[in-house]
């Protein structure tokens, strides 16, 4: 067969160039570390990558949306604490001043250690969390929750409103990150005109303390009213469990997050990462097939007869 | 005596020939497109003697190149085939690669913008999570407008590569005309016919240069001419005159070139060759791209809108727009027919976007009836007239003038441009609506993270093409189907190379030259000098033989 001088070497050169750029590839590879450097070497693995990483993107604000609850939540547990041992607290003194032995005096002072313990009760309701936000006063979280009515003696206000708030902790599940304080320490009956209800039925933790009080200072103290401490008592207590449960909740989808999270990032491995054993016996084949192409072309255009002319 | 003089004479030309035709191969080894050329030689007439014939040496007949016309036409279409493929596979990868860039690409964009709506769910009332949303909303924004910025960029570069393919094609075919001219006078010439080689030679590289660009059929004719025609049978090359094509951008966007041969536009009839590979790689990677793109651009605009505008700011005042798409927000472009007599407007439609479709529609009245084609596919939907009447297209809704008269045509374009033209509204961190109720004005609900929660939904919530796929959904179709058709583009480009080697290494073998076989040729005609010299050497001492036997 004839073969021509010029496209002979144009062959070995066009060998040369494939080798050459199939080296770059494997050396881009090398350097990059990832089995795909642009979508049309693998479209359908282009695509699950997109989605894999939006899907890790996603379950890690997930994780930092329960970092968030978690902090309010543990924090609103502690402040229930609080509660709950002042209410404790107020429960003994009113049981010590309901006791017929007392004397007037000593109910009075019972009950000043009372309205104090109040006072402590409600600067717990309107504790602020970490960023300035009222933590019991619902949506309306920078409006004052409670306060004392300054013109109706006995009556409370609550200026919150009902509302809790969820967070996203996973596509399918939501989790409250509080409670509204109408359903901690109850709904107040409010100003104008504010009757108190009797003993009994007072819903409202402060105005039922409030209420204690003036009895004892009266010296009428009604039975009725420790009624009204332990409900109120019960209502903290109560949302405290639902804390701990919803914290619990925290903390199981965490591990479920952190779970899918491996898993994905397993996957995204697997679609993108290079198998570097294979990779580099590759690079180590493709120098060596280069450098035999360079060696016997120049040995090649040696062959000439003009050599010999 | 004199005989053997003459006969050593004609050896001597006819070796000096063919060793100046060597020389000739030798020199052109390099040549792109050359045929070697070959000195054939054919006996002189003999002359009669009562003995017989006596052989009066040799003469030179012609000189003949290496040619086939069946490897020269291969050649050609396979060179057209690869043009064509080259091309569609160098333009496509500069697509295939801004959409997978992590930094050019939207996915992450995305993300973090939602990443930000969850810091403002978390936080509503929070004005540095707010702050990080605004920057967000600029960056996504951004994001959208690079990305489109980019493949208007690459439409640019095509249209400037198909205008300087077709200024080339055009000066190929005035040489080859004018080569024409040259090889028609030569082929009839006086002092008898013979093959112009060189010029021969030119002309079929000139014709291998066209094919490169695009893909020509040619037919030699009587008088040594060759014809050229492209597309489906319109000449380019006639004799030795050459028409002329030529660039122009269609009358609804001048962006988009049509391409014109002697005034005539053959856009949909050329076949093969750079010019087709840019064409293909408009019409099938770049403009579905762009309009894709733009799909995810206005879902996105339309759908966070809807949602924000229900909530209700840190002021407690209503939300509004977040993104623009237009003047006023939702103004879809509408480009009239120059000869329209009424006018048409468009808008998206928050109840319909999920219907969107990455296409141009065209909407057109015939007196009656109001037709609406998607001109994808050409669906046509038909609307009972007269106007002024409001059609519930898919996605947006067009709302037509009273004086909507019969043939009026109206281009709308619901994607195409929809990134380019997405703009940012909201500056101010407070007047992101993240709440879902208000005390009213200068009364808000800070806590209230209701809307921000809806807004974050909205990431992984079905929405887009027919509430089947979400933002990311639609952006990896855009990214799997340019990466599928680059796939592709790279693999008939690399098959189209092995075939053109093929051919070329088949010319090659045919007509190229080869150095040994030159040396060689160059060692037979030296010696075939050599004797001859010697015979008139031979010849002289004859002569003088016979001179010395006189003079004695």
């Amino acid at each position: 067969m004839r073969i021509s001088t010029s496209w002979s070497q144009q062959t070995a050169v066009n060998s040369m160039l494939d080798q050459q750029s199939r080296l770059l590839q494997t050396q881009l590879q090398l350097s990059t570390g990832k089995k795909l450097l642009t979508p049309s070497d693998d479209p359908a693995a282009a695509v699950r990558i997109i989605d894999l990483n939006q899907n890790i993107k996603q379950t890690e604000q997930y994780q930092s949306n329960i970092t968030t609850a978690r902090s309010r939540l543990t924090m609103e547990d502690g402040v229930l604490q609080g509660a709950t041992e002042i209410l404790q607290r107020i429960h003994e003194l009113g049981i010590q001043g309901l006791s017929g032995t007392n004397s007037p005096n000593a109910r009075i002072a019972t009950a000043t250690e009372m309205d104090e313990l109040n006072k402590q009760l409600m600067g717990l309701a309107n504790t602020k969390n970490s960023n300035g936000e009222y933590m019991f006063s619902g949506f309306k979280s920078t409006t004052l929750p409670f306060s004392k009515d300054a013109t109706n003696p006995g009556a409370y206000g609550y200026a919150g409103d009902t509302n809790s708030r969820p967070i996203q902790i996973d596509a399918a599940r939501q989790v409250t990150d509080g409670d509204p304080g109408s359903s901690v320490f109850g709904i107040p009956t409010g100003s104008s005109p504010a009757i108190v209800p009797s003993p009994g039925s007072i819903s409202n933790v402060f105005e039922a303390i409030d209420k204690f009080t003036t009895d004892l200072k009266a010296n009428t103290p009604n039975s009725a009213s420790l009624d009204d401490i332990s409900k109120a008592l019960d209502k903290v207590t109560l949302t405290r469990s639902s804390v701990g449960a919803r914290l619990n909740a925290l903390d199981n989808q965490e591990s479920i997050n952190s779970d899918a999270n491996l898993n994905t990032k397993t996957a995204l491995s697997a679609a993108e990462d290079l198998d570097y054993a294979e990779a580099i016996s590759r690079f180590s084949q493709q120098t060596a097939s280069l450098q035999a192409a360079q060696q016997t072309f120049t040995q090649v255009k040696k062959l000439s007869l003009f050599n010999y002319l | 005596m004199s005989g053997i003089l003459g006969t050593a004479l004609s050896g001597l030309m006819a070796s000096q020939s063919s060793l100046s035709t060597i020389s000739h191969n030798i020199a052109n080894v390099n040549t792109d497109g050359y045929s070697r050329q070959r000195v054939e030689l054919s006996t002189n007439q003999a002359q009669f003697s009562g003995g017989g014939y006596i052989g009066q040496g040799v003469n030179v007949a012609t000189v003949s190149r290496s040619y086939d016309q069946f490897i020269t036409n291969q050649l050609t279409s396979s060179t057209s085939a690869f043009g064509e493929t080259n091309t569609l596979s160098t333009l496509a990868s500069q697509v295939d690669n801004i959409t997978s860039n992590e930094t050019t690409g939207l996915s992450s964009a995305l993300s973090s913008l939602f990443n930000a709506v969850n810091g403002i769910a978390n936080d509503p009332s929070s004005v540095p999570a707010r702050q990080v949303m605004i920057s967000e909303e600029t960056a996504i924004t951004k994001q959208f407008n690079g990305l489109s910025a980019q493949f208007e960029g690459l439409r640019n570069q095509t249209n400037k590569q198909m205008q300087g393919t077709v200024d080339d094609i055009n000066t190929y075919a005035d040489s080859i005309a004018t080569l024409n001219g040259k090889i028609a006078t030569d082929s009839s010439s006086t002092l008898g016919a013979q093959p112009p080689n060189d010029l021969l030679d030119q002309r079929d590289a000139l014709i291998a240069k066209i094919a490169e660009k695009i893909s020509v059929s040619t037919i030699a004719q009587q008088d040594g001419t060759i014809s050229v025609f492209i597309g489906q049978g319109q000449s380019l090359v006639l004799g030795a005159n050459s028409s002329k094509m030529s660039l122009a951008g269609s009358s609804t966007d001048p962006s988009h070139k049509e391409i014109f041969l002697a005034g005539q536009d053959i856009s949909n009839q050329i076949s093969g060759g750079e010019l087709s590979g840019a064409l293909k790689f408009r019409d099938q990677v770049l403009d579905p791209a762009q309009q894709q793109l733009g799909l995810v651009a206005a879902g996105f605009a339309v759908q966070f809108n809807a949602v924000h505008t229900t909530g209700f700011d840190l002021n407690g005042a209503a939300g509004t727009d977040m993104f623009s798409l237009g003047t006023p927000t939702l103004t879809v472009p509408v480009t009239p027919d120059p000869n329209n007599v009424g006018s048409v407007t468009a808008t998206y439609d928050p109840l319909t976007i999920s219907q969107l479709a990455p296409s141009d529609y065209q909407l057109n009245y015939d007196g009656s009836n109001f037709s609406l084609k998607r001109l994808t596919d050409n669906t046509v939907t038909t609307f009972a007239g007269p106007p002024p009447l409001t059609i519930a297209g898919p996605g947006f809704s067009i709302a037509t003038g009273a004086t909507v008269a019969a043939n009026d045509s109206f281009l709308i374009r619901p994607t195409f441009n929809a990134a380019q033209k997405m703009t940012a509204l909201i500056t101010d961190p407070v007047k992101i609506a993240a709440a879902g109720t208000t005390g009213g004005a200068g009364s808000p609900i800070p806590g209230d993270n209701t809307i921000a929660l809806s807004l974050a939904d909205l990431e992984k919530k079905p929405v887009l093409l027919g509430g089947k796929s979400t933002f990311n959904d639609a952006y990896g179709q855009l990214v799997s189907q340019v990466g599928t058709l680059t796939h592709s583009a790279k693999i008939s480009s690399s098959a189209q190379e092995a075939l053109l080697n093929q051919a070329k290494q088949t010319r090659e073998n045919l007509a190229g030259v080869n150095l040994d076989e030159e040396a060689a040729n160059l060692i037979k005609f030296q010696q075939s000098y050599q004797a001859a010299a010697k015979v008139v050497s031979v010849a002289s001492s004859l002569f003088d033989t016979l001179i010395g036997a006189i003079n004695r």
